[in-house]
């Protein structure tokens, strides 16, 4: 397979609008007595064929919004719309259909990913069997992804036979069986070295090349910026900062496109109603709490804390 | 893509084996328990159906007379007649659906005057005989002629004598012999109808047992047989008024019917002979096996619902198996199925995917099975106690279509059984399982207060139903059973209600006996009450199952004793020796005396002792117009080792009433009645009227009940026998004899015989008391209720089993953690050995004493009765401690198989291991 080097990083604007929606997302957990809102309106947009991550403590809602996105979880108020589909209105069997059809889940506990008595091959081919689609074609289709993603000769081996690594990237094909536009990864590096880790971020970018797949991803690894489009930061379950990987590209250059360098532009998002979450450390350098000060200037606003408060 | 489907399937079944071979045997024994009871029934009513219809000597059995006795208002038509001879001839076998093994025609005329010269001839005036001509089909092959010859077959022509044979005796009672000619007429002898007829022949039968001989050919002394041909030309044709007998008689082929086809059968005869009587009236089935079949079937019907009422509690105890281990299996693969279905997989598929397995298994089940069901059936059939089985001769077993129906609905309602909790785990994605995993550990709906509130209300309508009754079962005046069905449940719904009902104090009584168990000072203990304390909802399923099978257990055994004590008891009250003889006495007439054989003779081998008994009349000359009484005279001494007795007789023993008697040549000892009646008590001085001589008495004690004699009879009396024989003279008494216990009661009589003794008639009490024993319902009630504690017995031990090494598994690191902390793996063992011995000893006692009370509750209503009469002696619920012990042993011996396996299986954990590898899935 070749692997063509994606020299565009910047997100496609899409013809369509984008591929993921969320307005004002609310999510509400109530257990026994205890209430616990995982998500307050949280706004985001996703385009179609870009490879994203969400980050955040934990806490702060981030594998609650995946759980809506999947089609696990319903909201509880707000809006979040994929490929057009409003999730608040599906029916049940439709949900189903979304699971099957429109969304790929990789979980954080690989255990769950994969079925232990099954072979890696038989793990790759079930989702096509539930969704009436195996046969001799669905297990062409089993063994190219399990090529795609490097495992190729461990087709059939059992889940106690390979390596969490490995483990992580079968469950990559496993989500994929049934060519879902939308992957969802739950911490996919969570338990692996930075090698493994590199690999997988690796597929998941061949993934969006090749396949045209929309992937998020979720993880508390703050890190993981340069690896993906475009990072954004979840805190107390709204977005609070964006950052975008930008490359700089010699544009003079006509033949061969250039790397120059990679920076990361970082950005803190405005809700709908023009809130923004100051990040924490500029809050404590400066003893701000409370109220602050904000002044028009000509091309920016100020901000400054409020005079006699300590 | 079935294929695949299947491949993974296999996969599956192959992760779990353990657990699946579980559910998959609870799958094989309730297909082996309906297969069983319901070819147990079939086995013995075959049995039954073969004897009932052989019982009948002087006739084959299966035989049929359809028999047309010509009206005098109704004369012979005779295109009727043909359409009948045609329909017998070629349908009536067919709709009768058996084989047949022979047909006899017999057709003949009614009596007809033999004159032996003109009808007025006067020397024949006051000696007409009279005599039927008849013709049966194939006489001759079944006969010797002895004189003369056959008649011929053709009809005579106009103006010939019509040939006729005549048997021997026939021969003797109408005076005819070889050569003579009898003018017969019809009954007007005037008319002018007339025959003559000519003995060509005498014959003999050649075997009159024979079955061909519908009448007894001794009957044939007024019969004269003449051909067919003849018959109708010369006979029934010119002279009408005659009457006319068709017979048809058919021997059908008993060994062809058989249970299975036996409503067929029925049908058919039914259908007979209504299409015989429409055909041509006044046509009746004069003999068949119809009553005999009907009752047959009546019993037949009867015996299906008992055993199939008596195994409904053992199926549902296996259902409720299947569920819980089902439960298990579904359990361990919850993670499995969040997966799957947040991957988009709809319920109804999970569900399916565990359908394709059960089916799998359910096919394995229906194999299996059936099999099984018939050595079930067998075993059924040597039961002649709760848990006793004796060697029988192997029942006729066969698989009749409605068992295999039976056996298919059995299969489908135990898969739908094992479905349920799939269907239940379907419905959680990955996210509500950790939800619920994160909250306490909740029973299935069994915990839910519905079930119980329901179970209860049935059991207390149930209750309250039969408090107006006397019995469960009542006979009416035909001699039909009448019974409920529901009513043979409502012991089981109880027993199931108040299980219930304390499973549901299961974790109070747990939280007391967990702070008792810390107040003990062993690790070991504390830990493992504790352990059960705090999650009581994980083994309520297996304590129930123990409770069930220990109560159902206990309070069958109780019923299977009880019913057997009081059926013995009812025969001993009215045989209450082992031998009751009545010997042939000689009165001598010029001496006015008897001679008879001495009471010596009587002990031969096998007679361990023997006592005279004879009971009078008598009145009491106390009052006037004194009823009847019966008094019994008897040798004390003897007779307190020969006769049975209860103790709820009397406050006395029969020793001590012996003795009063043996003390005081006039005691007597009188019914309540007696002394209540007539204002009289112990110590009081009366003279009885015994076989007209008036003898003093003197009451020395009173006994409500006394073998033999029944207070509705009026009042009893027991005294000396030689003190009233000393008034009235010796006069032929009984013997009682007791015998040894494998002394045979032939070979005794034989010897007595031998001995001089010779016997007129005789009781058998020990063998009244066996027959008893082999009757098919009695058979059946203590087969199913034996199997069914097998069963019960079984499942709950795989229950445990199950239980325990799986709460091992999960807890594998909890006993890591404790390894780790310093308990040694002594004491680790001691507290899983601990807490499996404490749940099975909570649920055994729990179980006795639902099952005992359950017992004194409603044993008595089991009781059988249809006089007052048969209440004597009185119905005694009898609690079977000496079948408990039984079946503790049983139990015993099961469980602590299963405990050994466990720990076997546990050795096999590392659980050291446990703590380093951390939580697993």
């Amino acid at each position: 397979m070749k692997v063509m080097a994606s020299a565009n990083a910047q997100k496609q604007p899409s013809a369509s609008g984008p591929f993921i929606i969320c307005e004002g997302l609310v999510k509400i957990y109530k257990v026994a007595d205890l209430e616990v809102v995982a998500l307050q309106g949280l706004d985001l947009q996703v385009q179609r064929g870009e490879l994203m991550a969400i980050v955040g403590n934990s806490g702060s809602g981030k594998s609650t919004l995946l759980n809506i996105l999947g089609g696990l979880d319903r909201p509880s108020a707000g809006r979040v719309t994929v490929g057009g589909l409003d999730l608040l209105k599906l029916s049940g069997r439709e949900f189903v259909r979304y699971k099957r059809e429109m969304v790929g889940f990789v979980w954080q506990q690989t255990a769950r990913n994969l079925i232990p008595y099954l072979t890696a091959l038989e793990n790759v081919e079930l989702p096509m069997i539930m969704a009436g689609r195996a046969g001799k074609s669905g297990r062409a289709w089993a063994e190219q992804l399990l090529e795609e993603v490097g495992l190729a000769e461990r087709r059939h081996h059992r889940l106690s036979q390979l390596s969490g690594g490995e483990q992580e990237r079968v469950a990559i094909a496993i989500a994929l069986a049934n060519k879902p536009p939308l992957l969802l990864a739950d911490e996919p590096t969570g338990s692996v070295d930075n090698r493994t880790a590199y690999q997988i971020f690796d597929i998941f970018r061949r993934v969006v090349t090749n396949f045209g797949t929309t992937v998020v991803i979720v993880t508390h690894d703050h890190s993981i910026a340069s690896k993906v489009d475009r990072v954004v930061a979840i805190r107390d379950g709204k977005t609070s900062t964006e950052t975008i990987r930008r490359l700089d590209v010699d544009r003079d250059a006509l033949l061969d496109r250039i790397i120059l360098g990679e920076t990361h532009d970082e950005y803190v998002v405005l809700d709908s109603a023009g809130r923004l979450q100051l990040p924490r450390e500029y809050l404590e350098r400066l003893g701000i709490s409370g109220k602050v000060k904000v002044e028009l200037e000509d091309s920016y606003i100020k901000i400054m804390p409020a005079s006699g408060k300590e | 893509m079935i294929l695949s489907i299947l491949q993974m399937v296999l996969k599956r079944i192959g992760n779990n084996v353990g657990l699946t071979i579980a559910t998959a045997l609870g799958l094989v024994v309730t297909v082996a328990v309906v297969v069983g009871v319901l070819t147990y029934a079939d086995g013995v009513m075959e049995r039954l159906l073969q004897a009932d219809l052989t019982k009948e000597a002087d006739r084959p059995p299966a035989a049929v007379l359809v028999r047309h006795l010509e009206n005098a208002e109704q004369p012979t038509d005779m295109r009727q007649f043909q359409h009948l001879e045609d329909y017998m001839e070629n349908q009536a076998i067919g709709v009768v659906g058996v084989p047949v093994l022979f047909r006899v025609r017999y057709f003949s005329a009614d009596t007809m005057p033999l004159y032996i010269g003109g009808v007025d001839d006067p020397r024949v005036a006051n000696s007409t005989v009279y005599a039927r001509p008849c013709w049966i089909e194939d006489v001759e092959k079944h006969i010797d002629i002895i004189e003369g010859r056959l008649y011929s077959e053709a009809a005579p022509a106009p103006g010939e004598d019509v040939e006729v044979i005549v048997s021997e005796d026939a021969a003797m009672e109408l005076h005819l012999r070889l050569g003579d000619r009898r003018l017969t007429t019809g009954p007007d002898k005037h008319k002018g109808e007339q025959a003559m007829l000519r003995v060509v022949g005498i014959y003999r039968a050649k075997d009159p047992k024979e079955p061909y001989w519908i009448y007894d050919p001794g009957a044939f002394y007024n019969r004269l047989l003449l051909s067919r041909a003849a018959l109708f030309s010369s006979i029934l044709q010119p002279i009408p008024e005659v009457r006319h007998e068709y017979s048809w008689y058919m021997v059908f082929d008993h060994a062809q019917m058989h249970v299975t086809n036996v409503g067929r059968t029925i049908t058919g005869l039914y259908r007979l002979q209504s299409r015989v009587a429409t055909i041509m009236p006044s046509t009746k089935l004069d003999i068949s096996p119809l009553k005999t079949l009907e009752t047959y079937d009546r019993k037949a019907f009867f015996l299906k619902i008992l055993l199939f009422i008596l195994s409904v509690p053992v199926v549902v105890v296996v259902l409720y198996y299947i569920v819980n281990s089902a439960t298990l299996v579904v359990d361990r693969q919850r993670a499995e199925i969040a997966s799957i279905k947040s991957r988009g997989t709809s319920d109804w598929q999970i569900v399916g995917i565990y359908l394709v397995e059960g089916i799998l298994v359910v096919g394995v089940a229906l194999i299996v099975g059936p099999l099984l069901g018939v050595l079930v059936a067998q075993l059924i059939g040597k039961a002649y106690g709760f848990l006793l089985f004796a060697q029988r001769p192997p029942l006729p077993v066969s698989l009749s279509e409605q068992t295999i129906q039976f056996a298919l609905g059995a299969g489908a309602l135990a898969l739908l059984a094992s479905l349920i909790p799939a269907y239940g785990a379907a419905r959680h994605t990955i996210v509500t399982y950790k939800q619920e995993v994160a909250r306490s550990i909740r029973g299935g709906p069994w915990q839910r207060y519905i079930i119980d509130i329901a179970v209860v209300g049935i059991a207390a309508y149930g209750y309250w139903t039969l408090q107006g009754k006397q019995s469960v079962v009542q006979i009416g005046e035909a001699g039909d059973v009448f019974m409920e069905p529901f009513l043979l449940l409502i012991p089981a719904i109880f027993i199931f209600a108040v299980s219930l009902v304390f499973l549901r104090l299961f974790p109070f009584l747990m939280q007391a006996l967990s702070w008792l168990a810390t107040r003990l000072g062993s690790v070991s203990i504390s830990l493992a009450v504790r352990q059960i304390a705090r999650s009581p909802g994980y083994y309520t399923p297996v304590v129930l199952l123990l409770v069930l099978t220990v109560a159902l257990g206990s309070y069958s055994a109780s019923m299977a004793e009880t019913l057997d004590t009081n059926y013995s008891d009812h025969v001993l009250y009215r045989t209450p020796a082992d031998l009751v003889l009545q010997e042939v006495w000689e009165y001598n007439e010029s001496s006015k005396s008897w001679s008879y054989p001495p009471l010596e003779r009587h002990q031969v081998p096998g007679v361990v002792h023997y006592t005279r008994v004879k009971t009078f009349d008598a009145w009491p000359t106390t009052t006037s117009n004194a009823p009847k009484g019966t008094i019994m005279g008897v040798d004390p001494s003897d007779f307190v080792k020969v006769a049975w007795y209860r103790k709820d007789f009397s406050y006395n023993s029969l020793g001590l009433l012996m003795n009063l008697l043996a003390a005081q040549e006039d005691a007597l000892i009188v019914s309540p009645a007696f002394l209540v009646d007539n204002g009289l008590r112990v110590g009081d001085e009366v003279t009885l009227n015994v076989a007209g001589a008036n003898i003093d008495f003197q009451v020395r004690a009173w006994t409500s009940y006394f073998p033999t004699l029944f207070p509705q009879d009026g009042y009893f009396y027991i005294a000396n026998l030689e003190y009233i024989f000393d008034h009235i003279g010796t006069s032929p008494y009984d013997v009682w004899l007791r015998l040894e216990r494998n002394a045979k009661t032939a070979d005794v009589l034989e010897a007595l015989n031998k001995n001089q003794v010779y016997i007129l008639d005789f009781q058998d009490g020990r063998a009244e008391v066996g027959a008893g024993r082999t009757d098919p319902q009695r058979t059946g009630l203590f087969g199913v209720l034996s199997v069914s504690f097998i069963v019960a017995a079984l499942l709950t031990v795989l229950g445990f089993l199950m239980y325990s090494f799986l709460s091992f598994q999960r807890r594998m690191l909890q006993m890591g953690i404790l390894r780790a902390i310093g308990l040694s793996s002594g004491q680790l063992l001691a507290l899983l050995v601990f807490e499996q011995v404490f749940l099975i000893l909570v649920g055994a006692a729990v179980g006795t004493a639902v099952g005992v009370f359950t017992g004194n509750l409603f044993i008595p209503y089991m009781q059988v009765v249809s006089d007052a009469k048969d209440m004597i002696p009185r119905f005694v619920v009898v609690t079977a401690w000496g079948e408990m012990v039984r079946m503790y042993l049983l139990l015993g011996c099961m469980l602590t198989l299963a405990l050994i396996s466990m720990a076997w299986l546990l050795a096999r954990l590392r659980i050291s291991q446990a703590v380093k590898l951390g939580e697993e899935q």
